[in-house]
């Protein structure tokens, strides 16, 4: 199941946003997806760039040591992209007459995120929300309040955990950038293949030989046109399942999660970008130097950036770039 | 799933027509000096704008009641320009149609307004009121009630008002420059009638025609599949035939997005919109245009014309006015088309005034026996509304 892969977990969860009435603010009244959208655009996003990082906001995900990435999108409806396309010369039927459009039955939030689940399980993903709720929900009450009964149904970390599980939808394509390698994943060998294919060929044609025997019908062996045809017949039969199991075989060898990538959770990620920024500015300034002097250089520069130390001198989460 | 509208987020005069609820207008046109100023004022004053939620007494929308009917509904739009003057990014005003890009001065030989603006004489564009020859940027439409006098209730001046002390505060001019007792403004309002000592609003245009019988229906709008089927018949768009022969069932709504930005639309398309889609998602284009109709001339020539049509036709010259009037305009004075009921070989309809039902299903519209005759009518010569137009 692709929402957990590479030793991440890649949330996806599609919240219904409130449409069976709307928010008076006041005097005046919007509606909740409105509201969603004014919350949205006050919540901070991450520093971005080594001038936002003196600014004192900062994604409330920050406050999270496991979050890489985190997006909230709201999603009025589903885009209609015109008509089924369909050619005009065979297809003659009325052009005035329109195509149905889908609707979504209400607004949606969606909620999406990468984050650390190196053991690939449900109560990671649990655990990372109910964390969430616990550090941030000051932060995002303001956008979920707005949601499908969400007041009603959420009081505790508990609750969120719930209320955003029950709102999952698969993730069927997870961005996996952390593997600079050839991950380890051995593919099916050729002789593996052959083996299974004939192998489970033979078997299913056996299978049917002696259905047939069983029932009466079989050809006794000779050299007959009739024992002939009824082994090309077999063959031809047996070779629908054979090919039916070496699908399912190599398909059950695409579901196998991606191993987690060397280095790739969020402390390592982070201790990653803060060598690469420290890196970039002691090569601009030791432009020109002597040997002796840059190697003495880079030898101070190790000694402060503590290459193996993952838990410092690092990047603050929330940082990037 | 059927068409569900964001109606906190669809101005009112998009979804219903003001002028039967809110006989009286008064139109602003604003300018924009500082963008900061000017944005700072759109988001206060939107605070007043009133949605397209529904409040008790609006027909037939099926709507769930969510508001109170305001006491003056009100209503923004921004030309091209303002949107520039609001400091509008260039990445989202490049991606505007051309046509709202130009604008209508720009536009105006296609209406005809440059008609002899090149010879000298006070035609085409001359007419115009001296307030285009300004920049204007925001137009703001107040819509009020009248008292049984015929005026204007006090609500309306009230918010003007506070309107104008808006503006101070957040620095932008108020055009001036319009046609009326205060050129600050333009007043509008609807034909009057007279019944014993009280004035009533009638839905009728100033050469004696029903007005408003032209407004389409589009899927949403009414908030009900089969609320916008029933009121799509006469007022929608006619589908193939159907099997059961049912005329009525022929008819369906408009789709959503001729009408309201960022939704499919007629051509099965979702028009192109600029960026980003919020911005343009649930609005429209808006006409402003003032029409002078010249209902002397217009009388004194069918006066004339119904005289000799009447001779040659041995009908009533009343009759004949009617006829050649209903020639004219492709319909009688009622919503019934012309051709709905020919006249007689003689020429003379048998019931000129009552019209056949057509299968149009209009009979909501009262006939024109119904209507006040003409000596009770109080009217202006200028009437100025709001046109809703296509994107």
């Amino acid at each position: 199941m692709p929402t957990f892969d590479g030793g991440h977990c890649f949330l996806t969860a599609l919240v219904p946003i409130e449409t069976a009435d709307v928010v008076d603010r006041g005097g005046w009244k919007s509606s909740h997806v409105q509201m969603v959208r004014e919350a949205l655009a006050v919540l901070p996003t991450a520093h971005q760039s080594a001038v936002t990082e003196t600014l004192a906001c900062n994604s409330p995900f920050a406050k999270c040591t496991k979050t890489h990435f985190s997006r909230l999108v709201v999603l009025d409806d589903v885009i209609y992209n015109g008509r089924m396309p369909t050619s005009a010369l065979l297809d003659q039927s009325d052009r005035t007459i329109p195509q149905a459009i889908d609707h979504l039955p209400c607004p949606y939030l969606i909620f999406t995120a990468d984050f650390d689940a190196p053991e690939g399980t449900d109560a990671e993903l649990r655990a990372w929300l109910e964390n969430v709720w616990t550090k941030m929900s000051v932060d995002l009450e303001p956008v979920f309040r707005h949601c499908f009964e969400f007041g009603r149904k959420v009081q505790s970390a508990r609750d969120f955990a719930d209320y955003i599980l029950a709102c999952q939808v698969e993730t069927t394509m997870p961005f996996n950038d952390y593997w600079h390698e050839p991950p380890p994943l051995p593919s099916l060998s050729m002789p593996t293949l052959i083996g299974v294919g004939v192998g489970s060929w033979l078997v299913t044609g056996a299978v049917f030989y002696a259905v047939l025997s069983a029932l009466g019908w079989a050809v006794a062996f000779g050299l007959s046109w009739a024992f002939v045809g009824q082994v090309l017949l077999m063959a031809v039969l047996a070779a629908g399942p054979a090919l039916y199991i070496l699908y399912r075989l190599i398909m059950a060898r695409g579901l196998k999660r991606f191993p987690m990538a060397p280095n790739s959770d969020l402390p390592s990620v982070l201790k990653a970008l803060y060598l690469q920024r420290q890196l970039i500015p002691f090569v601009v300034r030791m432009q020109g130097e002597s040997d002796q002097a840059l190697y003495d250089a880079f030898g101070a520069f190790l000694g402060t950036v503590q290459v193996d130390n993952v838990s410092a001198p690092t990047q603050s989460p929330g940082v990037i770039g | 799933m059927t068409q569900d509208l964001d109606l906190a987020d669809i101005q009112g005069n998009i979804l219903q027509d003001f002028v039967s609820g809110y006989p009286v207008a008064r139109f602003v046109l604003l300018h924009v000096t500082e963008p900061e100023k000017g944005r700072a004022f759109v988001l206060e004053y939107r605070k007043k704008v009133t949605t397209a939620l529904r409040w008790a007494s609006s027909g037939a929308y099926a709507q769930k009641i969510q508001t109170t009917k305001p006491d003056v509904a009100i209503n923004i739009a921004f030309t091209y320009t303002g949107l520039q003057a609001l400091g509008l990014p260039t990445r989202m005003l490049a991606r505007l149609p051309p046509e709202f890009m130009d604008g209508m001065k720009m536009r105006a030989p296609i209406l005809g307004d440059d008609e002899g603006a090149n010879a000298g004489d006070d035609g085409g564009l001359m007419k115009w009121d001296p307030v285009w020859g300004e920049r204007a940027h925001i137009l703001i439409g107040l819509n009020g009630l009248l008292d049984d006098q015929g005026h204007a209730e006090p609500a309306l001046q009230r918010e003007t008002d506070a309107l104008l002390a808006l503006c101070q505060q957040y620095g932008l001019t108020v055009l001036s420059g319009h046609a009326g007792s205060d050129n600050r403004w333009q007043d509008a309002h609807a034909r009057l009638a007279k019944n014993k000592a009280t004035y009533k609003p009638v839905p009728m245009e100033h050469f004696g025609f029903i007005d408003g019988i032209s407004n389409p229906v589009f899927e949403g709008q009414f908030g009900d599949p089969h609320a916008d089927a029933a009121m799509a018949i006469g007022n929608g768009k006619v589908m193939a035939k159907t099997q059961d022969g049912d005329n009525d069932s022929r008819w369906a709504p408009l789709a959503t997005g001729e009408f309201l930005l960022g939704h499919p639309d007629e051509a099965q398309e979702t028009e192109d919109a600029a960026p980003p889609p919020a911005i343009m998602r649930n609005g429209t284009f808006l006409v402003y245009r003032k029409l002078h109709e010249n209902v002397g001339s217009f009388n004194a020539y069918f006066a004339k014309a119904a005289a000799i049509y009447a001779k040659a036709n041995n009908v009533p010259v009343e009759d004949a006015s009617r006829i050649l009037k209903a020639k004219m305009a492709g319909r009688w004075e009622t919503a019934y088309r012309w051709r709905s009921r020919p006249p007689s070989p003689s020429g003379t309809p048998s019931t000129p005034n009552m019209p056949a039902r057509t299968s149009t299903g209009l009979m909501s519209i009262s006939p024109i026996a119904t209507m006040p005759t003409a000596p009770n009518v109080r009217s202006r010569r200028i009437c100025a509304a709001p046109t809703r137009a296509t994107a």
